[in-house]
This record gives C-alpha cells, sequence and structure tokens, in this order.
C-alpha cells in the first residue's frame, strides 16, 4: 500500500492507494497547530478503517504547507499532486481551479496531459476558504447552510470590498440595514468567485473544468464560480482529498521505480 | 442653486451617455487626460469623452499595486470598448502609460499615444508637443477620412475657449463673499463639460442662475490632487461644515483655467496653451506648482488644505510631502487623505475629513 | 571540491567589489579638485559627462548596494519618516533618506542632478524631490516613448539631441565648464567597446551547459552603469569575455547540474541573492536576462551626439511593447529556454504593469511555463521568502514533469 498526506493549513488529509493506484481508504482531520500530531491522527484513521496498518505502507509522499514537518520518503508540490490526482481521475482536464482554506490555485492542463501553467494565491484570504469561515462566523451559520441559502437567493448584494476584514464590515451593515441573508451569501460567493476568476484568468479557461479542494464541496459557491466562467465544472465526489490521491500516486510512482 | 436635469443625470452615469451617442450616430473619441486637445477632436466632427475610472473595478490585467484609479480606467476602456470609435492615451504617468502597451495588445480600437513631455514650460517641449499634435491631426484625419481645416480648427478652439471662461467665471465667484456655489455643482459642470456636445454644455451653463442666498460652512478649503470622478469626496467636505473654495485638480481648474490664446499658428497655440497650464503632479517643475497652489490659497483665503492621494499615485506621493512642508511654514493647516478605492473607503475618509475640519473650525 | 560549497560565481565578477570602491574613491578624489559630481538615473549619456569632465554617480546603483549590503533599513526608515510614503519606488526611498539623514555614506553629495525620463516618471518626481532639499541645478531630459523605429531617425531623435545641447550649455554656465569633443568621441569609442564585449558575452550563454548564471549577470553589469566610457570597464568586459568563453571551450557550465534553463524578467531582488542559490542547487540555471542586455548599446563614434541620443531613446523600456515582446521571444528559441521566471516588482511599475500582458503572449503563443513572484528589488521587507520558495518548487516541478 502506498500513502499520500497533504498537510494543509486547515486540514489534513491522509489517503491509501494499492499498486494500481486505486483509493482504499482515507480522512480528513483539522490540522490545528501540530502537524506531527495530525498527520498521525489522519494515516491512524486511514489505515483503521482498511484495517491496515503502518507496516502495510511501503512509501509515503507528502504534500501541502506542513509537508517537511510528516513523517515521509518524500515530497511534492501541491501543483503536481492536485494535476496528478484530477489527471488520474478526468483525463480530459484542462484547467484545474482548487480552492482551500488558506490559498487557491488554478492550473492550466495541456492536451498531452501535462501541467502548462499555474498561479497561486498565497497572500490574501478573500479568495480562500478562510473567507467564507469568517463570514460563517459573521453570519452565525455553518457553512453547509450557507451553501443551501445561496440558492434561496433572487438577487445577491454586490459585495465590493476586497478584503475580507472590510467586507465584514460590508456585511454587518448589509445585515443591519435588513438585507435577506440569502442575498448577502449569494454576494459574497459571488465575491470569492470574482477574485479567484481574476486570478486564474492569465491563465485562461478550457473545458473540461474540474474544481477541487475542500471550498468546492460548497455548491453555491461551485454556482457563483461556474457562471463567472462560463463553463460547467466537473466535481469529484470528494474534491478535497484530490491532492492526498496524487501525493499517493507519486508514492506509488517513486517505489514501483517509474 | 439646482444643476438642469440633464447634466445631473449626466454626472450619475455618465456611461449612459455614450449609449446615447452611439444611437446618434455621434463618433467617440475616449481620452484620458488633460493634456488631449479637445479641439482638434472637435475640428475632426468627432465627440471628444474623458474616460473616468467610476463604474468599474480594478483590472485582473494588473498587478495589485498599480494605481487602482489607472486600473479602472482600464478596465472602463475594456468592457465599453464598442462605444468608441478611438481611444487616446496621454504620457500622463508611469500606469497610463503602460496602460497603452496593455490596450495595444487587447482591444482592436483605432489607438494613439500622445507622448507629452514632463517638463511643460520651456520651449524646446513646447515645440516637441507640437509636433505630437500635428501627428496627432494626422492620426485623426487618416483614421476618419477627415481633412482638418483652419477654419474647423478655429471654431474648435473657439468653442473650448467659451467653455473654459464659462467655468472659471463661475470658479470666481468663489473669491467674492457674497455669492457661493456649492463645489459638488461646480465640479460636475467641470465633468459635464468633457462629457456634453460643447454647444449644448455652452448654451446651458451660460442659462444658469446663480442663487446668492446659499448657506455653506465656514471652513475655506482648497483641495489639492489629480484628477477626481466620484464626487462623494467633494460633497462629503462640504456636509462636513467645509467649504471647497478652491481647487488644482485636473478634473478642476486645471481644465479651464487658461485659454487657448493668438499664436504664429494655430497649432502653435494650441500647444502653448496645453504646456503652458498650471503644472500638475506629472507635467511640469514642481516648484511651479507650489507656487500656484499658494497663489490659490491666497486668492480664495483658504485656511485648510486637502491632499486626495491615491495610495498609489506616485506623483502625488512624491508632491505631498513638498506640499505639506510648504504649507506647514505658511502655518496653513494640510490634511493628506489616501485612499486606494474611495467608493469602498469614503466612511473613513469622511471620519478624517470631519476631524480635520473641526480641528480647523476651532 | 563540495559541490554544495562552491560558489557558482566567475573569477572575473568576484573583481566587481573593488570596481566599486575604486569608483566612489575616484569620486571623492573628483570631488576634491572640485570637478562636480552629477547624480544620474541610469540610461543617462554619462559619456556626455565625461567629455565635461563631470563624475557620475547613480544614486540606484547605492539603492542596490545598500540592499545587498544590508543597509538600507535605516535609509527606508528615514524617507518615510519623513513623510515618504512606502509605496514608492524603493531606490528613491533609500536615496531620499541618506540625504535626508546627512549623507553621512560613501556616496558623495551632487552638485549637479541630471535624469532623462527614459524608464519611468518615478525618475522626474524623484530628481525634483531631490532639487527641493539639495537646491542644486536640476537638468530633466524628456526621452519621449518609441512607438516605432522610426522615432530613432525622426523629430523624436532630433528633440533628444536638442536636449543633450541644452544640457551641456547648462553645464558649461553653470560649472565654468568646456564641452570638449575628442573627449566625448573617446568616451563613446571605450562606451561602444564595452557594450561590444558584454553584448558578446552574453550571446556565449547560448552554450549547453550555460557558463554565466544569475549571480554574475547581476553584478557584472555595473561597469556599464556608471563606468561607460572609461578604460577600466573595456578591460573588465575583456576579461570577463576571455573567462566565459574558456568555460565554453571546456564544456563548463555555471552550474554543476545543468536541468532548466531559465528566463528572469526583472532586476534580480538584491537582498535575495540566496534564491538564485535555490534555483541553481535544483539545477535551474538563468541564461537570460532582458535587464542584463539593456546595458549593451552600440555607439558610433563618427556620429557621437546622435549615438548617445538613440542609446537614451532605445533602452529596455522605452521601446513599444511588439518591439519588446518580439525580441524577449527570439531568445526563448536561440537560448533553449524551458521557463520563465517573471519578478512583479513593487518599486518597477513601469516593468511590472504590462508583465502579464507579456506572459499571457509567451504562455499562449509560446507554450512557455512562467512562475511569477511579487516582492520588492531593494526593500527586504516585501519578500516572503517561505511562499516564493514555494513556488519554485511547485514551478521545476512541473518543468521536470514536461
Amino acid at each position: 500500500m502506498y500513502v499520500g498526506i497533504d498537510a494543509g493549513a486547515s486540514a489534513t488529509k491522509a489517503l491509501v492507494v494499492d499498486k494500481e493506484g486505486n483509493i482504499v481508504s482515507y480522512a480528513i482531520v483539522p490540522s490545528g497547530i501540530n502537524f506531527k500530531l495530525s498527520f498521525q491522527k489522519a494515516l491512524n484513521e486511514a489505515l483503521e478503517k482498511s484495517n491496515l496498518n503502518a507496516k502495510d505502507i511501503l512509501y509515503t509522499v507528502s504534500t501541502g504547507y506542513g509537508r517537511a514537518l510528516v513523517k515521509a520518503e518524500s515530497t511534492s508540490s501541491e501543483i503536481m499532486c492536485i494535476s496528478r490526482g484530477v489527471k488520474r481521475l478526468f483525463p480530459s482536464v484542462r484547467t484545474i481551479i482548487d480552492v482551500g482554506g488558506q490559498d487557491s490555485k488554478a492550473i492550466r492542463i495541456d492536451k498531452k496531459g501535462q501541467v502548462l501553467n499555474f498561479v497561486m494565491n498565497d497572500k490574501c484570504a478573500a479568495g480562500t476558504g478562510r473567507f467564507l469561515e469568517v463570514m460563517s462566523g459573521v453570519l452565525e451559520k455553518p457553512i453547509e447552510e450557507l451553501s443551501k441559502l445561496h440558492f434561496k437567493s433572487s438577487r445577491p448584494t454586490k459585495i465590493s470590498s476586497t478584503c475580507t476584514v472590510f467586507a465584514e464590515t460590508e456585511v454587518i451593515s448589509y445585515i443591519s440595514k435588513g438585507s435577506k441573508i440569502a442575498d448577502v451569501i449569494a454576494g459574497l460567493h459571488e465575491a470569492i468567485a470574482e477574485r479567484i476568476y481574476n486570478m486564474s484568468s492569465i491563465i485562461g479557461f478550457e473545458k473540461d473544468v474540474v474544481f477541487t479542494g475542500g471550498v468546492a464541496k460548497n455548491k453555491g459557491f461551485v454556482d457563483a464560480l461556474s457562471r463567472k466562467i462560463g463553463l460547467s465544472p466537473i466535481l469529484p465526489e470528494e474534491p478535497q482529498i484530490i491532492c492526498a490521491y496524487g501525493a499517493a500516486l507519486a508514492a506509488v510512482k517513486k517505489h514501483e521505480g517509474f | 442653486m439646482k444643476l438642469p436635469r440633464n447634466i445631473r443625470s449626466i454626472c450619475e452615469t455618465p456611461t449612459a451617455l455614450l449609449s446615447e451617442y452611439n444611437d446618434s450616430g455621434i463618433k467617440v473619441i475616449g481620452y484620458t487626460c488633460s493634456y488631449v486637445p479637445e479641439e482638434l477632436i472637435l475640428s475632426a466632427g468627432l465627440q471628444p469623452y474623458r474616460i473616468p475610472n467610476i463604474g468599474a473595478n480594478v483590472s485582473s490585467l494588473t498587478p495589485s499595486f498599480i494605481c487602482p484609479f489607472a486600473s479602472a480606467i482600464l478596465e472602463n476602456i475594456l468592457r465599453l470598448r464598442d462605444f468608441f470609435h478611438g481611444i487616446v492615451i496621454a504620457h500622463t504617468c508611469d500606469p497610463m502609460w503602460r496602460l497603452y502597451d496593455i490596450l495595444k495588445k487587447k482591444i482592436d480600437v483605432p489607438l494613439f499615444f500622445l507622448r507629452v513631455p514632463h517638463d511643460t514650460q520651456n520651449e524646446l517641449s513646447i515645440s516637441f508637443l507640437e509636433m505630437e499634435f500635428v501627428r496627432f491631426k494626422k492620426f485623426l484625419e487618416e483614421k476618419f477620412r477627415v481633412k482638418i481645416s483652419g477654419k474647423a480648427l478655429s471654431n474648435s478652439i473657439r468653442l473650448c475657449n467659451e467653455s473654459r471662461s464659462l467655468l472659471k467665471n463661475i470658479y470666481l465667484l468663489n473669491s467674492d463673499s457674497k455669492y457661493k456655489i456649492d463645489a459638488s455643482i461646480r465640479f460636475q459642470l467641470v465633468l459635464a463639460g468633457m462629457w456634453m456636445p460643447k454647444l449644448d454644455f455652452n448654451e446651458q451653463v451660460k442659462a444658469l442662475e446663480f442663487n446668492s442666498d446659499e448657506k455653506h460652512g465656514n471652513v475655506r478649503l482648497h483641495v489639492n490632487g489629480t484628477a477626481i470622478y466620484d464626487l462623494n469626496l467633494i460633497s462629503i467636505m462640504e456636509e462636513a461644515g467645509g467649504f471647497v473654495a478652491s481647487d488644482d485638480l485636473c478634473t478642476g481648474s486645471r481644465y479651464f483655467w487658461s485659454n487657448v490664446e493668438k499664436g504664429s499658428s494655430l497649432m502653435s497655440a494650441l500647444a502653448h496653451r496645453y504646456a503652458s497650464r498650471t503644472p500638475c503632479p506629472s507635467h511640469g517643475p514642481l516648484n511651479h506648482r507650489l507656487d500656484y497652489i499658494k497663489l490659490m490659497v491666497r486668492k480664495f483665503n483658504v485656511q485648510g488644505v486637502v491632499t486626495l492621494s491615491g495610495r498609489f499615485c506616485d506623483p502625488i506621493l512624491y508632491d505631498s510631502v513638498h506640499i505639506r512642508n510648504m504649507l506647514t511654514e505658511m502655518d496653513i493647516p494640510v490634511a493628506v487623505i489616501d485612499y486606494e478605492r474611495p467608493s469602498q473607503e469614503i466612511n473613513r475618509i469622511k471620519t478624517r475629513i470631519e476631524a480635520f475640519i473641526e480641528s480647523i473650525g476651532d | 571540491m563540495c559541490p554544495q560549497k562552491r560558489e557558482r560565481i566567475l573569477q572575473t565578477t568576484r573583481k566587481i567589489g573593488d570596481l566599486i570602491i575604486e569608483y566612489f574613491s575616484k569620486a571623492w578624489d573628483s570631488q576634491a579638485q572640485n570637478k562636480p559630481i552629477a547624480w544620474i538615473t541610469v540610461f543617462t549619456p554619462v559619456e556626455l559627462l565625461r567629455a565635461l569632465d563631470i563624475y557620475p554617480v547613480a544614486p540606484e546603483h547605492y539603492g542596490a548596494m545598500c540592499s545587498a549590503r544590508g543597509f538600507i533599513l535605516n535609509y527606508l526608515e528615514e524617507a518615510e519618516r519623513r513623510g515618504y510614503s512606502q509605496n514608492l519606488c524603493s531606490y528613491s526611498r533609500c536615496c531620499l533618506g541618506y540625504v535626508l539623514s546627512g549623507m553621512n555614506g560613501i556616496m558623495p553629495p551632487p552638485d549637479f542632478l541630471v535624469t532623462f525620463r527614459n524608464s519611468c516618471d518615478v525618475y522626474v518626481k524623484w530628481w525634483q524631490s531631490l532639487h527641493r532639499h539639495l537646491e542644486v541645478p536640476l537638468f530633466v531630459g524628456e526621452a519621449p516613448y518609441v512607438l516605432t523605429l522610426e522615432d530613432l531617425e525622426n523629430y523624436v531623435l532630433d528633440y533628444v539631441i536638442k536636449q543633450l545641447e541644452q544640457l551641456i550649455g547648462m553645464a558649461e554656465e553653470k560649472f565654468g565648464l568646456k564641452f570638449d569633443m575628442e573627449r566625448l568621441v573617446n568616451a563613446v569609442k571605450l562606451s561602444d567597446e564595452a557594450s561590444k564585449l558584454w553584448l558578446e558575452t552574453l550571446k556565449l550563454r547560448k552554450a549547453k551547459p550555460c557558463p554565466l548564471g544569475g549571480r554574475d549577470s547581476a553584478s557584472d553589469i555595473f561597469p556599464l552603469v556608471v563606468m561607460q566610457g572609461t578604460e577600466e570597464a573595456v578591460k573588465f568586459y575583456e576579461e570577463l569575455y576571455g573567462e566565459v568563453q574558456e568555460k565554453v571551450s571546456r564544456n563548463e557550465g555555471i552550474i554543476e547540474n545543468e536541468k532548466f534553463r531559465l528566463l528572469f524578467d526583472g532586476i534580480w531582488p538584491w537582498h535575495a541573492f540566496d534564491l538564485i542559490k535555490y534555483f541553481e542547487d535544483k539545477g535551474a540555471v538563468f541564461v537570460y536576462e532582458p535587464y542584463s542586455e539593456a546595458w549593451g548599446y552600440r555607439l558610433n563614434p563618427s556620429k557621437p551626439l546622435e549615438s548617445i541620443a538613440r542609446k537614451v531613446l532605445a533602452m529596455g523600456l522605452n521601446i513599444d511593447i511588439d518591439l519588446r515582446i518580439e525580441k524577449f521571444l527570439k531568445h526563448i528559441k536561440e537560448f533553449q529556454i524551458d521557463g520563465a521566471v517573471l519578478f512583479s516588482n513593487r518599486s518597477c511599475k513601469t516593468w511590472s504593469a504590462p508583465q502579464l500582458v507579456t506572459a499571457e503572449v509567451l504562455n499562449r503563443k509560446f507554450e512557455v511555463p512562467f512562475l511569477l513572484f511579487e516582492a520588492d528589488m531593494a526593500d527586504p521587507r516585501q519578500y516572503s521568502e517561505a511562499q516564493i520558495k514555494n513556488r519554485v518548487d511547485a514551478f521545476l516541478e512541473v518543468l521536470g514533469e514536461i
């Protein structure tokens, strides 16, 4: 068995594959501040789910923000891991948009299946899961509800601030003036979609587009971003583990000597 | 006093005017800077239209530290490109210079780059500016298949001179303690003049009536900056008890302060008028600009100066240090208000201005 | 020799340090002999100043040096304390901070301020600010944007030539100097010679493995920045050419294990030479930088003023975008470039503003992957090391898979 660990800033994902690269099991745990602990927890959970133990693992590849702190045979960049994972599941992919807890990325794949280019937003919370987390707190609604309420909106409120801090103030002022929560939520999804769209437009959008990352689980956000890009995306069943999957595939490759 | 409804509505949604022009078959030339000679555009039978930054977000084509004002103008040009038959970019400053580069790769609309020298006040530069005006004239003639006659140019000069004189007279009413005009109205008139057909504009301004009973705040202010299209920035000053007695804005006094005088030729006269205007942060010797501000401050009995500074506007950022130093020596209070996108930061700006005006009022 | 410990820098490049000290020491000598010192913005005709016996000093170079050697912060902070925004060009903040804190360093105070607006407007605004603080004569030259190659022949060129004459007139009047045409011709000859050697040296980087890397090119430009027209500059480039040519004949690269050949667009962040090492440790070598190439420009000694005027006009950023892109793209093929690293420099807006559009062309037309990172060329506070290295890792991994 081979393992991929994605030690993200918000969540740590551990994923087990067999030597054909089929997913055997996986686990997602919050990263907290101690990657060494969270990676162990994620790995143990994943192994338990498939009745395996540590000595069944032949090779581990780590990726993500905390990859250096994870016990692994080698590391790989998130860009490559995400690309690998997506290509394996959806070979027709040409554009990947990954929105994680603390950063977002856009990757272009060429017709040979290789990464043509990528862009990253790793400086600003406004185009990431963090933005929605903050707003979820302000609105006192869990993210799953934000996703549902999005579709109840008839007229999304225009959130003009590009900065999370200023946007927070804007949201509070709209709510206090009586705006519908559903409209504000839809507006927030549009705001984050716009940010991501702007970041990614330099590399262009070509179909098929795949969305990955934890935020892709939010159907409201997916709706906003798809409309912004003008293309319907392919959504993996579990978008949050795609990067770890790619790391696990790298583990297979490295060990089998390809 | 109230402005005629159409001038007011034009200032509220200036871009709506573009569809009107299109519908009536009028060819519009968008331009970005007060150094672009409207007279030449008019003499070719075309309508000049100053491109604002309002209504557009910052463009994703420029990095975050590029002046958001310039970037929003870029975005406006991109989204409104179908309404323009030509675009003229002047070499105002670094981001505007590069706007030309970016547009060259992004739009098909006929594009012209006007190379305005930085030091406009020496004869060599004025001759060069004249050559650039000649090149601009050729561009208009070729792209729009017209021949610009001396007569047409003379008429346009006369028309623009009239606009400018009308605006200047209204402005000068501020130095008289009896009549006062709301700054927002004055600025709206200037902006309308940059968007409307000149004949219409002149007629409407001539027909304005001025009320001598306007009530205004006490604190007389001078506003220093570049081009301001978001007039909320001006109205909050007056709402806070200030009165904008004078300014040196590109969309203010600098637009109309001087006229085209007689010269050795029409083109030479044109070049001299544009070059010899009061300096702006991007053109002309800094010392002359500081002198001009001193003059304005004295002439209009100014009690405080507000510098409106874009956070990434290099010319203003350098100038504001010296403006502040000079005014401090003259014992005139100065507030430098910096912002990235005024429409999003209006509350913060309002608080700052209120505090400033209050501190002078005491 | 242990590969990690081997410094990837040429022998000749190591001489730059001494050259810089000599250059400043000569500046102080000049001052002692009552010869005027001019502070210039780079791409100002140094050859002309030499013909007037004026010693040129470039505060931009001083800013780069302060940043590289780690003592720029005091100057930046002084400028900021006195009202200059942190969003202004870091070279200018360093220089203004230097002036406002009493000019107690190695750069001698100026008697004359000379600038040409070819790189940016900031040059003029910065020089205007210096003029307010220093009250020495100021010359502001205009170098109109070159829209077509005709502008290097027509009234645009004329305008620049006339301004050069104005500059001569001003210098003679203010400082009682006498312009010497023979000295100019000589300076132009030497400057041309140095340019020729530098451009030939850069061409040698086409070799695989590349004999001259990013660390070298960053420093080697110095003699063409302020020492154009001197014998020392020519001597330096002769030596450099010799060393590089030798490496080519021995098939020796500047790095041990060349895997990727990269283009770098921008001025290297002076406080982060270790980033070059980070690339090189992973087998990536820089083979071309438009910035390095920009310093070499051929002059014609039989038409000295005209040549210099062309040089003022044609400096890298002052030429139409399509001409710039054409040049850029030609090198991709010739130098066998695998990828491009674009530095979005907060201090250099004229460079950064159109970068994305250029990158688009690179990527769409040539399928060359690019890496964009944002920082400042001289201000060390605007540098997010971990994030930048993370992007570099991803970029090199992408190149590795191609």
